[in-house]
């Protein structure tokens, strides 16, 4: 019962293994994957009360990581439901483009519930390794050829980032004689000024950072979101993103009895992710790039929530992360409906959009002010709860230049939504969308309000989770 | 004197002196060709491999030998079960047979898509 | 929270700034253009009418914040719903909530296409304008004085003129990096106070100098971009113009107030210290701006344009009322502040009848309609004469009494000012003759219709109040009386104890 949710990914897993080797037909595939995400989902919401340790104590069941586990679940079935027939992944390889990612959404979530540090290398590995092979998975048809140089961009660089990161669980275990978290936690604060275990955090902390698209680990964002298919990247840009912050939120508080030289370098990292997304994505014409670069400029703002140190910084980085991953999806789901044969949209592509399609016009409008952090959404008050956070720490210009970088991102989410409202259709066709797009955007939409009308439940919800690890 | 010990030390004699006489024969007295290609060391069909940076190289060589790669540690996880197979008695048995049947998996989806096909 | 006097029974207040949002959500599933516009006709005039059930139950003597409601909203965070109006906010929410049927009649005709959503943004304006003029909780009120950008970057945006995408964007970005430093201060301030939102506390304590003058500039910069204030004004006329009718109306009667509202509401009770100090610093911007309004509205050729920059002289006047700290200013300026949103706002509903016909903002293209439009002409002649200052008009009492306050604070001041006032007069009687009588090559006029009923019915309650204002001025200064002796009484008291402390 504690590894019920692992065991029904396994399952599923094994199931699209099975329609691999057979001959499939579309329908076939498409209801069978929204069906095992919706099993998935229902037996994470069953096993959310459980608690308990497996594994001699590698892997933990509490309600930090159930938490996550359904919010990893609903995100993959949401990513499912829009994906609806795969448009942009090659037709023989549908029923493997399930299957891994069915492997990585397993990975996932044993990496929200893993507290040893091999424990954390293996899950972190197992959902990597499915991504890296999903993201050549695109279909050529729509003349697009760099999805491989894509692939190994992500490959190479993920790679490194594990290296950097098992060498400095290397270091961890040499300082501390244990790999497990709880052990370190109580040796850690003993050593705490010691460069040795300074430097190894830092580098445990640079893999999670590669995964959430922090500064100095972010270059394969662009390429990986411009290349990857529409779904992919639809899935890449919400899910490894919140099981990072969860691991970043077990680390960090770890590493908060490491002094000003961790609290630095987050500031830098945060302070330079902010500037370096935002401006880079001033100029971006590709749509997924551009949302790729805001991603970054956003992780650098969760990075504000993690360095507070503090129960509401966590909780308010827990919420925002949720919002982010809402708001991203329902812009990639507007770009999967919008982009029939599963090509790149550029922002031009979506001109009159508000013509050719009202609900996804009005979807992504709200996402993007979300996005950019305007009341009343969730993305302001997300970022306004961690700017609270951080002032209360004291760390005035911290808070100055993220406030700043609000402005500076406003002119980029301002031109798509003036090219979705304000400008003409241009000879571009209708287009179609289906019952299940139509409703699936208008609960995103109606969430992300929600959201951020009355953040108090799950804002409550998240610190009573996160007191459970501290 | 032991019979088992000089049956076995006259094979071992045997072999010692009959194996390179042989080989002398068959290298005196057999046919001889030479000729550019036959000289040439064999790399599977494949030319010169020092200093050509930008040959195309077949990435079914690279497929087959991660297969064998995969199936070879199969074999020897099997070798500690098999040196330890009476302590472990039913259970173990068993359990080697869900490892196999894993493994065995692989290979229905392998010949599935026809990857072991030499195209 | 004694100084809030809680509201007993129908929570009027929340109604008026929630009915609205009710009513706009009705017209996202509708298609008919004329559904929308009586709908929203109708939605508009309910919330006017129970504005004015404000009046009679508002006590004229007491300062404290009237019709308050306070429920608890993000409780871990220590956000309240908590909202009230008193003397100086209740004009405003008038003047708000009864102009917007005149913006949706005036039009009428103007919008042809996609009119439920015209009709959508404007209603969400409504309920943004009339929530910032009563919030009482500082995250209450920064969110809604950011919702009020989306609404008007589509109206501008969709419905505007040739260079609407410049013009909405400026509008957008211009107020947006304003408002952020806003953001800052007010998390600092809720640091600063025992983590608490609720903007009475904050009023009138010690906070350290540098504080007080660090949160002075993310005010000014916030509010004197709204205003506009001279430097940060160049997103107006761009707005203005490229706005239809209705949102030019708007943004001129009713978004120019937020800025001078926050200037009295936060600006001078939360930072008293800071305004004192730098008070003549943004008491010679206003005389820039003033100046450098009518000089700019002189020379124009574009109509709305004109008019436009005549707001930014105007709008001086009313920062250059506030900042001299005495009765006369205050009063004065609050009482400019409801003339220029009935004066301009009807300026613009005139050169948007003319736009109707014409097509064209030109004022050359205007000239010599006098003797074919006679009942426009002397419409658009009252209120031109309004907009000089002439007496007997509305405008002249505010700014007399702005005047006033301003010889009694510094005398080479208020002389300062005077030109704005005779260059009004002159940009104003020049659009005035050629607008009514031309030169010796006018275009031909002889086919423009004049007003029709629709069209003079949207002018009359602005005509009836430039007299009343005018004349009577009286029941409108009696209302903001108590709020404003009780702001000076206080700023006043302020400033005292810390001459007493030694501060100085």
């Amino acid at each position: 019962m504690l590894f019920l949710p692992e065991l029904t990914i396994l399952g599923a897993g094994l199931l699209f293994f099975l329609l691999t080797l057979g001959q499939p037909s579309e329908a076939t595939i498409k209801n069978c994957a929204s069906a095992v995400a919706a099993v998935i989902l229902f037996t994470c919401v069953l096993c959310v009360n459980q608690t308990g340790n497996l594994f001699y104590g590698a892997y933990r069941v509490d309600l930090f990581s159930q938490i996550f586990k359904i919010l990893i679940a609903a995100a993959t079935l949401v990513v499912f439901l829009f994906g609806n027939g795969l448009k942009g992944i090659k037709q023989d390889s549908r029923p493997e483009y399930y299957l891994f990612l069915l492997v990585s959404n397993l990975g996932l979530v044993m990496l929200v519930s893993s507290v040893e540090l091999l424990a954390i290398f293996i899950a972190l590995e197992l959902s990597s390794f499915a991504v890296y092979i999903m993201v050549p998975m695109r279909t050529t048809a729509t003349g697009i050829f760099f999805q491989m140089e894509a692939g190994i961009k992500y490959l190479l660089f993920g790679v490194m980032a594990t290296g950097f990161m098992l060498f400095g669980m290397s270091y961890i275990f040499g300082l501390t004689g244990t790999t497990s978290l709880d052990g370190i936690a109580e040796q850690l604060p003993i050593l705490a000024n010691r460069p040795a275990a300074v430097v190894a955090m830092l580098m445990i902390l640079s893999g999670f950072f590669y995964k959430l698209a922090i500064f100095p680990f972010h270059f394969w964002v662009p390429d990986v979101y411009e290349g990857a298919a529409n779904e992919t990247t639809a899935f890449i840009a919400a899910v490894p993103k919140m099981a990072a912050v969860a691991l970043l939120i077990r680390l960090t508080s770890l590493a908060s009895h490491q002094g000003e030289m961790v609290l630095n370098l987050l500031m830098v990292c945060s302070i330079l992710s902010m500037f370096y997304g935002n401006l880079s994505a001033l100029v971006q014409k590709d749509l997924k790039r551009m949302l790729g670069f805001s991603g970054i400029a956003h992780a650098g703002f969760i990075l504000l929530g993690l360095l507070t140190f503090k129960l509401t910084g966590y909780a308010s980085a827990v919420y925002y992360i949720v919002g982010y991953a809402l708001m991203n999806l329902a812009c990639f789901l507007v770009i999967c409906q919008v982009a029939a044969k599963g090509e790149n949209l550029g922002i031009s592509d979506l001109s009159g959009l508000h013509k050719r399609a009202p609900i996804l016009a009005l979807t992504l409008t709200v996402a993007l002010f979300s996005l950019a952090g305007i009341p009343p959404f969730v993305g302001f008050t997300g970022k306004f709860m961690l700017l609270l956070g951080a002032l209360r720490e004291d760390h005035l210009l911290l808070v100055t230049l993220a406030a700043i970088n609000t402005a500076i991102a406003i002119y980029y989410y301002l031109s798509v939504v003036r090219m979705t409202f304000c400008s003409d259709s241009n000879g571009l066709g209708n287009v179609q969308t289906g019952f299940l797009a139509n409703s699936l955007s208008l609960i995103l939409v109606t969430v992300i309000i929600v959201m951020g009308v009355a953040p108090s439940w799950f804002v409550a919800l998240a610190e009573s989770a996160i007191k459970t690890i501290l | 004197m032991d019979l088992e010990l000089v049956l076995s030390a006259a094979a071992l004699i045997g072999l010692a002196v009959l194996i390179p006489a042989l080989m002398l024969v068959t290298a005196i007295f057999g046919p001889r060709a030479k000729g550019k290609i036959k000289d040439e060391a064999y790399e599977s069909g494949i030319g010169a491999t020092i200093g050509v940076v930008d040959q195309k190289f077949s990435v079914k060589f690279y497929l087959l030998a991660i297969l064998f790669l995969i199936f070879d540690i199969e074999a020897v996880f099997m070798y500690p079960w098999a040196v330890s197979v009476r302590e472990l008695g039913w259970f173990g048995f068993i359990e080697m047979v869900v490892f196999m049947l894993f493994l065995f998996t692989g290979l229905i989806y392998i010949l599935q898509k026809g990857v072991l096909n030499w195209r | 929270m004694d100084q809030l006097l809680l509201n007993q029974g129908f929570p009027l207040l929340s109604t008026l700034i929630f009915l609205p949002l009710a009513g706009s959500l009705l017209l996202f599933v509708v298609r008919d253009p004329h559904f929308a516009r009586y709908w929203t006709l109708a939605v508009t005039s309910i919330v006017a009418l129970l504005s004015l059930t404000l009046l009679p139950k508002f006590d004229r003597d007491t300062a404290a914040f009237q019709f308050a409601e306070h429920h608890p909203w993000i409780e871990s965070l220590n956000i309240t719903y908590v909202i009230g109006v008193d003397g100086i906010s209740i004009l405003l929410i008038l003047l708000t909530t009864l102009i917007m049927p005149f913006c949706v009649l005036a039009s009428w005709t103007y919008i042809k296409d996609r009119v439920p959503a015209f009709m959508i943004c404007m209603l969400i304006m409504e309920t943004a304008m009339i929530g910032v003029f009563v919030a009482l909780d500082f995250v209450l009120f920064y969110i809604l004085w950011e919702a009020m950008l989306i609404p008007m970057y589509f109206l501008i945006g969709i419905w505007g003129g040739p260079r609407k995408i410049y013009a909405s964007i400026k509008f957008f970005l211009y107020t947006l990096a304003g408002s952020i430093l806003l953001l800052v201060a007010i998390i600092w301030l809720y640091t600063a106070n025992g983590y608490s939102f609720f903007i009475p506390d904050m009023m009138w304590k010690d906070y350290p100098f540098t504080a007080q003058i660090l949160l002075f500039i993310a005010f000014f910069l916030a509010f004197a971009i709204k205003v506009p204030m001279f430097p940060f004004h160049t997103w107006l006329p761009a707005a203005h113009v490229e706005a239809p009718t209705a949102g030019s109306v708007i943004l001129a009667s009713i978004l120019l107030k937020m800025g001078t509202y926050g200037f009295l509401r936060f600006a001078l009770p939360i930072t008293p210290e800071a305004t004192t100090t730098l008070m003549p610093y943004v008491l010679w911007l206003s005389i820039a701006g003033i100046i450098y309004g009518g000089l700019t509205a002189l020379a124009q050729q574009d109509m709305k344009k004109l008019i436009a920059y005549s707001s930014v002289g105007h709008m001086g006047f009313v920062t250059l009322g506030i900042f001299v700290l005495n009765i006369d200013g205050i009063e004065g300026a609050i009482l400019q502040m409801i003339n220029h949103g009935i004066t301009t706002g009807a300026l613009f509903l005139c050169v948007g009848m003319i736009y109707e016909r014409t097509h064209s903002r030109e004022l050359s293209s205007a000239t010599g309609i006098g003797q074919y439009m006679p009942v426009f002409v002397t419409l658009i002649g009252i209120f031109s004469l309004s907009s000089l200052a002439f007496p007997g008009t509305n405008s002249f009492v505010g700014e007399f009494m702005i005047l006033a306050g301003a010889f009694r604070h510094d005398v080479p001041l208020a002389l300062a000012a005077i030109p704005g006032a005779v260059l009004a007069a002159a940009y104003m009687l020049r659009m005035l003759q050629k607008i009514i009588w031309g030169g010796t090559n006018n275009p031909d006029q002889s086919w423009l219709t004049d007003l029709n009923s629709r069209e003079i019915i949207t002018l009359a309650p602005f005509l009836f109040f430039v007299f009343w204002i005018g004349l009577g001025p009286q029941p409108f200064l009696a209302m903001m009386h108590s709020s404003v002796v009780n702001l000076l009484d206080q700023f006043h008291g302020y400033q005292q104890a810390i001459t007493a402390a030694g501060m100085y």
